[in-house]
Parts: structure tokens; C-alpha cells; sequence
């Protein structure tokens, strides 16, 4: 400022000479017009150098009096800054300590979670193929196979004692008839035992006229003898008879009133029964069903918590990206708090403020240029898995 | 026999979370903590596949994949690179210095297992 304003004085100093020189050997307008423009030259030059010194009057130094209380204060704050970066990086360190510590808790519970996980699914599986086992038989049973089976077992039973029954009604009849036939057969014998009495008493009488005839009937004798005991030969035979009957026709009474007996059940309880197993092995059979499904959702919603797994160990590596962060941080604070000192100290290591200066604007230069030597490595900004190439 | 993977990381939770992933496939998984532990255990245990960082204290990843690469071994054991680093510089410094692939952070489990089962053939 001063150095251009008196480059413009010599400048204007210059024009009031060669308008001087000019007036001197002009007319007497000129003449008036050189002393004025020389008196302006003159009026401006001491207005400019009065205000410079003007200027130069003003307060000297603000700060009169007041640098060694400020060269305490830079030191002081120099101090303060490295320290608060030290207090700072500490405390980062402990949060990133206590993020560690968590998400290290976090991964292995989550991990825990992913073997029962799988386990209960194994289990549903189980359940899913209706506990599959290959028997000593080599062949495999389930539940839906066992329900089946005994299903049909219950119906043949039922069925087989159905038929039975109606097999006994059948012999009922049929043992009525063979007792009328019995009881016939024993009038048939009564029959034949009187035919034999009346043989007999006509073989007596024969015997008797034979008797009377004399030497004449003797052979007549021996016929009626014989008639007569052909005639007792046939009532025993007739006796034997009729005791055989006899048994048959109580064992028949027997056998009748046990087949009356198995024929006269009720059959109401056996069809009962087969309704009864039918509802239950139905019930059975749905059971299964809802089972299987209720197994099949265990399996869905155990897949879905190892999704979910899946999804917070991918939510939890932000402990990894903000520790890497927060370290880059640190180096930041770090820098900052070196930074500020060292220019503090630059004021109170060098002897001239000029070099002060220097020193001072050198250690800011290399605040200002960490991010070239520093790279932040973390450029993620959401928690989305990451890309995957492969060369 | 269960394939051996060595995971290196200098992030204890991130070491965790791949064990836990690769071991529920069956795989037989070996920690390191930095690139320098990396290659010692990959000198003692013959992996079958290696899953590393990149930024770690000691040595970074990109240098333990050069050194494998020149153990004979590892000349063509599928390494992957699982790390924050994303820019395609860092990705092109990967595939010079021989990774098989890279992994950017955060990694999905299931992604992960698909890629390891991949490469493992």
C-alpha cells in the first residue's frame, strides 16, 4: 500500500513537472492551468501521505502487553489438545474393547442358535417321515403303515367272529334237524323192540302147540326155540341200540345248546367294536396328519431362524467396520491433537516469529494432507452384504 | 477328510463368525490373528483353502498372499481375499499378487459357504 501509493506520487509528481515545464514556455491560460493542476499534484500527494501516517498513529500493537499472556495461552492449548486426543483415543478404545466383547458374546450365542436350530429340524424331519426304522425284518414300519395295518387286523377279526356267528345259526338248524331225525329213529327202535316182544310171545305160544303135538311137533320145537331166541337176540340188540341213542342224544342236547349259545351272541358288540376301531384308527390317521404338518412348520420356521442367523452375522460385522472406523478416527485425533501442539511448540521452539511461521504452517500442511497418507479402508455406509468377484 | 480353511483376520469377532459359518459345513477351520501368524500356521498345517484381511498389523494381506504364492504348496491353492476394501485399485493389486477372489465386508454366511464350496471344488 505504502509502495503503490508512492509509486502514484512520483507518477503524479512526474505529470506536475512536465506541467511546471509546460507552463513555463505556454500562455498565460496555460500558466493558470499548470499552477493548478501542480497545486492539486501538491493538496493530493499530502492528503495520501497524511492518512499513511495517519495509519502508522493508529494503536501501535493490540496485543502490547498481552504476548507473553498469549504465547501460555498457545502452549496451554497445545497441551489441552494433545491431551483431550489422548483422553479421546483412550476412550475409543475402550468402546471399541466393549463392542468386541459383545458382539463376541452375540456371535457365539447366535452360533449356539444355529446348532439347535439345525438340530430341531433334524428332529422334525424324523417326525416328517414317520420315524422311519428298518426293523430286524428289513422292512420299514411308520406310523401311517402301523395305523393301516392294525386297521385291517381289527376288520378281519371283526368280520371272521361275524361269520362264525352266522356259521352257529346254521348249525342250529341243522342240529334241530338231526334231533328229530334222532328222536324218529328212537320211535323206529320202540317200534322194533315191541315187534320182538310179540315174536317172542308168538315163538312161547308155538313152543306150547309143539309140545302138544307130540313126537309129531318136536322139530316145530326146535323152530320156535330158535324164533324165539332170535326174538331175545334182537330186543338186547334193540336195548344196546337205544343206550348208544341215548348218549348221542345228550351229547347232541350239549352240542346244541353250545352252538345255540355262540349263535345267540350279540353281535352288536362286535360291530360296535369294528366302529370303534375304524373312528379311532381315523382319528389316529388325522392325528398323524397334523402331526406331520406340525412338523413340517418346526422344519419351516427352524429354517427361517437360520436365515435370520444368517442375517445378524451378517448385521454384526458393523463391530469390524466400526472398529476400523474408529481406528481411522484415532489416527485423525491423533494427528490433530500432534497437530495443534506442534504448532504451538513452532511458536515457542523458534527464535523469530518468520521462522515461528514457517515451522507452524509446515506442521498444519501435514494435518491438512493425512488423508494422503492415511486411507480410510471402511467405505461401506450400510450393513448390505458386500460384492463378490472372482478372478 | 474335512477340507482345511485358514481364516486370518486380526478381528476376533470376524475369526469367529467364519469358523462358525465354515464349521456347520463340515469344513476344519484354522485361526490366524495377522498376516504373520497366517503364514506361519500355513507353513505348518497344508490348507485347502485360505481366507484373509487385508489390513492387519505385522503384514497385510496383499504381502501374504505374494509370500504363499511362493511357498510351493500354495502355488495354487485357491486364496481368498475377505476384506472392508472395496476400490477396484485395491481389487487389481488382489488379482496381481494372486488372490483367487475378493470379498467385500460385510459377508453373508450363506454367500460365503457358496463361494468357499465353489473354489474348493
Amino acid at each position: 500500500m505504502v509502495l503503490t501509493s508512492s509509486k502514484y506520487s512520483v507518477l503524479i509528481a512526474l505529470v506536475s513537472v512536465l506541467a511546471g515545464l509546460a507552463a513555463w514556455f505556454a500562455d498565460p491560460i496555460g500558466r493558470v492551468a499548470a499552477i493548478v493542476i501542480l497545486a492539486s499534484s501538491v493538496w493530493f500527494i499530502t492528503i495520501r501521505f497524511g492518512v499513511e501516517k495517519q495509519h502508522a498513529a493508529t494503536p501501535p500493537d493490540p496485543l502490547a502487553g498481552c504476548r507473553a499472556e498469549l504465547g501460555a495461552l498457545i502452549d496451554e492449548l497445545g497441551d489441552a489438545s494433545q491431551s483431550q486426543a489422548k483422553s479421546s483415543h483412550g476412550e475409543l478404545d475402550q468402546v471399541k474393547n466393549l463392542l468386541q466383547e459383545a458382539v463376541g458374546k452375540l456371535v457365539a450365542d447366535f452360533g449356539d442358535m444355529n446348532v439347535h436350530g439345525q438340530a430341531q429340524r433334524e428332529l422334525a424331519l424324523s417326525i416328517v417321515t414317520g420315524m422311519t426304522e428298518v426293523g430286524s425284518d428289513g422292512e420299514s414300519v411308520n406310523f401311517a403303515d402301523f395305523v393301516r395295518d392294525t386297521s385291517k387286523t381289527m376288520e378281519s377279526f371283526v368280520d371272521n367272529t361275524v361269520a362264525t356267528s352266522k356259521i352257529a345259526m346254521g348249525l342250529v338248524e341243522t342240529m334241530d334237524t338231526i334231533n328229530r331225525e334222532v328222536a324218529a329213529m328212537l320211535g323206529i327202535l320202540a317200534e322194533i323192540e315191541s315187534i320182538a316182544k310179540q315174536t317172542n310171545l308168538l315163538a312161547l305160544n308155538a313152543a306150547i302147540e309143539a309140545a302138544r303135538a307130540g313126537e309129531a311137533g318136536r322139530g316145530f320145537a326146535v323152530v320156535a326155540d330158535e324164533v324165539r331166541n332170535l326174538s331175545q337176540r334182537t330186543n338186547q340188540f334193540s336195548h344196546e341200540i337205544r343206550t348208544h341213542m341215548d348218549q348221542v342224544d345228550t351229547s347232541l342236547g350239549r352240542a346244541h345248546e353250545a352252538i345255540y349259545a355262540v349263535a345267540s351272541m350279540d353281535m352288536n358288540f362286535a360291530l360296535q367294536s369294528k366302529q370303534r376301531v375304524q373312528s379311532t384308527m381315523s382319528r389316529l390317521e388325522s392325528i398323524n396328519v397334523t402331526m406331520t404338518d406340525a412338523a413340517r412348520g418346526i422344519d419351516a420356521h427352524a429354517e427361517q431362524v437360520s436365515a435370520k442367523v444368517n442375517a445378524a452375522v451378517t448385521s454384526l460385522q458393523f463391530q469390524d467396520l466400526s472398529s476400523q472406523l474408529i481406528g481411522h478416527a484415532q489416527i485423525r485425533l491423533t494427528a490433530l491433537g500432534t497437530g495443534v501442539h506442534g504448532v504451538a511448540r513452532a511458536f515457542a521452539e523458534s527464535r523469530d516469529m518468520i521462522s515461528a511461521m514457517a515451522l507452524a504452517r509446515e506442521r498444519v500442511a501435514a494435518l491438512s494432507s493425512l488423508d494422503n497418507t492415511h486411507f480410510n479402508p471402511v467405505k461401506q455406509e450400510s450393513l448390505g452384504s458386500g460384492d463378490i468377484e472372482l478372478f | 477328510m474335512a477340507k482345511v480353511v485358514l481364516t486370518v483376520d486380526d478381528s476376533a469377532s470376524i475369526r469367529q463368525m467364519v469358523a462358525f459359518t465354515l464349521k456347520s459345513a463340515g469344513y476344519e477351520v484354522v485361526e490366524a490373528v495377522d498376516g504373520e501368524d497366517g503364514l506361519n500356521k500355513a507353513r505348518g498345517k497344508n490348507a485347502d483353502l485360505v481366507l484373509t484381511d487385508q489390513n492387519m498389523p505385522k503384514m497385510d494381506g496383499l504381502s501374504l498372499i505374494k509370500t504363499l504364492r511362493g511357498l510351493p504348496q500354495y502355488r495354487s491353492t485357491p486364496i481368498l481375499m475377505l476384506t472392508t476394501e472395496s476400490s477396484d485399485a485395491m481389487k487389481a493389486a488382489g488379482k496381481a499378487s494372486g488372490a483367487t477372489g475378493w470379498l467385500v465386508k460385510p459377508f453373508d454366511p450363506q454367500k460365503l459357504l457358496e463361494v468357499v464350496k465353489k473354489v474348493l471344488g
